[in-house]
């Protein structure tokens, strides 16, 4: 059996001396959807950045294609084919839509050359709106610009921090629409949301981690059940 | 019961050695008492440059001003009446015609020293970060430029020589510990930890209505008239002063001595006064040839400087956190079960 | 009416003083925007490509400046090597202590060589022409105030082109405004930072060049005054933009050379009282910078 996309064994993520996620493990094989939901606090940011590298792993492994990236910088990472949509966007203001785009093919550089057509391709609006300044578009927007920015880098594994977060209904379906587009190129995608229904009926598996710990995994056929999701929060 | 003893302890540190230094002054040549008395006023200059920089996590380059205030205005009222009217003849008719003894020039000098920086204060305490940085370091450069300028209250740019050298090993013993003891009470106070929890987090502080402006104006304050009386001190020690003694070399090596020490801890304050002081005493001996350990020691001159610098810098890479990890005197933990 | 005041020798070397500082200050905001440190040791980059001149002024001219500038690009490397790499992180306070002590180390070890070897503290001869007058605009301007301002032009320009345009040049930017999403998008910081540090030590090397054709003979303490009096100007632009801290480093520098023409001389003693008085002012009104419009003060927190 191939090495899967991604692999978390046995992650411990700490603050000081405060853990934040204790003993996660995790399997994404390629080409898959795996979403990453619970409630506040409950670890799912700190997992990813913990695999970016942009936080230190105490104990466990994080494997890409088999291969450990466990102590490797976030820049090493990205290079390696791991893009990261961050919480809150996170894109350059004061830089041009076309600008941010080529910022996300730094760690293409070298790989890959599939230009910014990528994101142009998925998000024609951004190809519309490529000179003006980004810190102009709305919230939906530079959504799209996020996930394009990462994108462009060509991707092996794409992790997402909440995108929906502070949209509006209609700009989180178009999100979500772009997801299952990303999916069909192949792109495993790992994908952490507090929009639960949303998710569970989106990607091919769903885990709840609550206090740092996985509890539960959910199909989509689960999307019709509410009572299951909600008890699963709010087990401890 | 330990609990208890860590006050005492947090302050007995650094009396101790303090008064272990005194000590040992009166014990070695006139010539190496020198190096125990810049000790002894170090330590109460960069104490006092900590109460507010170590409490406010605010940079401040301006302190050595205050100094600079005391040290003249001590200065110049101590000099005796006859040698005063004779020399020093363009200053106001107030300053000209009296003289004070040495315990009333060291108030005054913690009284001017209090009352500019409360000036100062007032408007510069609303800033933060490189402004402040910048901001108090302008004040250096406003207070050295009047100092030497301005020969209605001073010498000028000359020297202010036949200063009463009233600060010997009593003197200069008994003047850092009346600093160390007033920061270790301000640092204890309702004042100080309020000002403490601004430094951490400046905006939860304000939200529980702790005013950032007023506890910073209030440490500043006493950190100028701690200042002031330590340049007092300064004068004393040295009989003459001039404005470079009290311009950016002094306030480049206070500084560094707080960093070096730990910036957050008064313990810091008075190891890194100590140890800095120490270290440049030592390396100005081996310009002169020291033996150390069976070798002879020999700088050319100008060397001592390069190599405190490079010492300290080295110290700064190595453990950034000072030398007490910016932390105040604990009992060791063998003796904390109680 | 003032200006009226003001002649022409005096507004034209102010202005080359203003284009000397503006250089220094970008040098100083490059390292800012990647490394968030304030290097006071600045001034000795330049100190060491002004003694390196003279140490070379036999050599041809070309080979002379060459030198020159591959000695401090060389030390600034070394020094973010030794010093900002193990810095980084630390706060405000350690970072400027340090920085401050490597200046005086460097400034101590200068002096050491200095009373050693009594040839030191001569320049290249070559460029002293550059100190003659031309006639502009019917008044007196030295040469070598043309010429620093075309340097300066031209170095910012060249600057902004490479920073707009080049990929390390987006990438820098990006480094200076978030670094920590930067690196994530795949930027290598050891590389951004590097480019900042050579950047950096070009124009030092170049304000070195300058200088040292109006002070013809080097001292240790060359450039340390400056830097202080060029870090106080880009604090008062804004430290947290590049064309910002350029500006404030220019407006210093100028103003500096205006209130020096305009005072009598029996009162210039006071002018840095004038000026610093002026920076309170400032900052006061504007803690973020003088050019900076709407935004927060840079730094906060030690």
């Amino acid at each position: 059996m191939a090495d899967p996309a991604l692999e978390l064994d046995g992650l411990e993520v700490r603050y000081g001396s405060v853990p934040a996620v204790r003993g996660l493990t995790l399997r994404l094989d390629e080409g898959e959807i795996v979403g990453l939901i619970g409630p506040n606090g409950a670890g799912k940011s700190t997992t990813l950045h913990a695999i970016m590298g942009a936080v230190p792993a105490h104990a466990g492994e994080i494997r890409l294609q088999g291969r450990s990236i466990r102590k490797r910088s976030p820049e090493a990472i990205a290079h390696a084919g791991v893009a990261l949509v961050p919480e809150g966007r996170r894109i350059f203001a004061e830089f041009t839509v076309e600008e941010n785009l080529k910022l996300g093919q730094a760690a293409g550089r070298g790989r890959r050359s599939g230009g910014l057509i990528l994101a142009y391709d998925l998000f024609p609006m951004l190809k519309e709106y490529r000179r003006r300044q980004a810190g102009f578009l709305s919230g939906g927007q530079q959504q799209q610009l996020a996930i394009g920015r990462a994108l462009v880098a060509e991707p092996e594994v794409l992790l997402l921090d909440e995108p929906s977060l502070g949209l509006a209904p209609l700009a989180v379906d178009s999100v979500f629409e772009a997801l299952r587009g990303i999916r069909e190129q192949g792109v495993t995608i790992l994908l952490v949301e507090q929009r639960a229904l949303h998710t569970v009926a989106l990607a091919d598996r769903t885990h709840v981690l609550v206090g740092g710990e996985l509890r539960l995994t959910l199909s989509p056929a689960d999307a019709h059940d509410p009572d299951k999701i909600v008890s699963a929060y709010l087990s401890s | 019961m330990t609990r208890r003893l860590d006050p005492l302890v947090q302050l007995g540190g650094p009396v101790l050695l303090v008064v272990a230094v005194g000590l040992l002054s009166t014990t070695v040549s006139a010539a190496n008492e020198v190096y125990f008395l810049n000790a002894l006023v170090s330590v109460a200059i960069v104490v006092a440059i900590y109460v507010f920089v170590g409490n406010s996590g605010v940079l401040s380059f301006g302190q050595i001003a205050f100094v600079a205030v005391g040290a003249f205005a001590a200065g110049v009222m101590t000099v005796p009446l006859e040698s005063k009217k004779g020399v020093l003849t363009t200053l106001f008719p107030l300053l000209r015609d009296h003289s004070i003894g040495n315990v009333p020039s060291l108030l005054l000098a913690a009284g001017l020293g209090g009352l500019f920086a409360f000036v100062v204060g007032l408007p510069l305490m609303r800033l933060s970060g490189l402004a402040a940085g910048i901001a108090t370091f302008a004040v250096l450069e406003i207070t050295h430029n009047v100092l030497q300028q301005w020969t209605k209250i001073g010498p000028g740019a000359t020297t202010l020589s036949l200063v009463p050298e009233s600060t010997g090993p009593l003197q200069g013993t008994l003047g850092a510990i009346v600093v160390i003891a007033i920061a270790f009470g301000y640092q204890r106070s309702r004042l100080g930890r309020k000002l403490r929890a601004t430094r951490e987090d400046p905006q939860a502080a304000s939200g529980v209505g702790i005013g950032v402006h007023l506890q910073r104006l209030w440490a500043f304050t006493l950190s100028g008239a701690l200042a002031g009386f330590a340049g007092a001190l300064l004068v004393h020690q040295l009989g003459s002063i001039t404005t470079e003694q009290v311009y950016l070399e002094l306030t480049f090596l206070t500084l560094a001595m707080l960093v070096i020490g730990g910036l957050t801890s008064l313990w810091g304050a008075v190891v890194g006064a100590l140890a800095v002081s120490g270290l440049d005493s030592f390396l100005s001996q081996a310009e002169q040839g020291v033996h150390v350990l069976g070798f002879k020691l020999d700088l050319p001159s100008g060397a001592h400087l390069a190599v405190l610098a490079a010492i300290m810098a080295l110290v700064l890479i190595l453990r950034p956190s000072g030398i007490t990890g910016g932390r105040e005197l604990r009992l060791p933990r063998a003796w904390r079960r109680s | 009416m003032i200006l009226a005041a003001l002649d022409f020798q005096t507004f034209s070397d102010a202005i080359g003083l203003g284009a000397i500082y503006a250089l220094m200050a970008v040098g100083i905001g490059l390292v800012f925007g990647v490394l968030r440190l304030v290097n006071f040791a600045y001034g000795q980059l330049i100190m060491a490509g002004a003694y390196t001149l003279a140490y070379t002024s036999s050599w041809p001219t070309w080979a002379s400046i060459a030198t020159c500038f591959a000695v401090v690009v060389a030390l600034s490397l070394t020094m973010d090597l030794v010093v900002f790499r193990p810095l980084r992180g630390q706060s405000p306070a350690v970072m400027l202590v340090t920085t401050f002590a490597i200046a005086f180390l460097l400034q101590s070890v200068a002096l050491i060589v200095d009373i050693r070897d009594s040839t030191l503290g001569q320049v290249t001869a070559a460029l002293t022409f550059l100190n003659e007058p031309v006639k502009v605009f019917g008044g007196d301007v030295r040469k070598i105030t043309l010429v620093s301002i075309a340097i300066a032009v031209g170095a910012l320009v060249l600057l902004a082109l490479l920073l707009a345009k080049t990929t390390i040049g987006l990438h820098t930017r990006a480094a200076a405004q978030d670094f920590r999403t930067a690196r994530l998008l795949g930027v290598r910081a050891n590389r951004v930072i590097a480019f900042a540090v050579v950047l950096s030590g070009l124009l030092a090397a170049t304000v070195a060049l300058m200088m040292t054709v109006t002070l013809p003979f080097v001292t240790p303490d060359f450039a340390l005054r400056d830097t202080i009096v060029v870090l106080v100007g880009v604090v008062v632009g804004g430290i947290d933009r590049l064309w910002t801290a350029t500006l404030g480093g220019f407006t210093i520098g100028f103003v500096s050379g205006v209130l020096n023409g305009l005072l009598p001389t029996d009162k210039t003693v006071y002018l840095p009282s004038a000026v610093f008085t002026l920076v309170i002012i400032v900052l006061l009104l504007r803690p973020a910078g003088l050019f900076n419009w709407g935004r927060h003060a840079a730094g906060e927190r030690v």
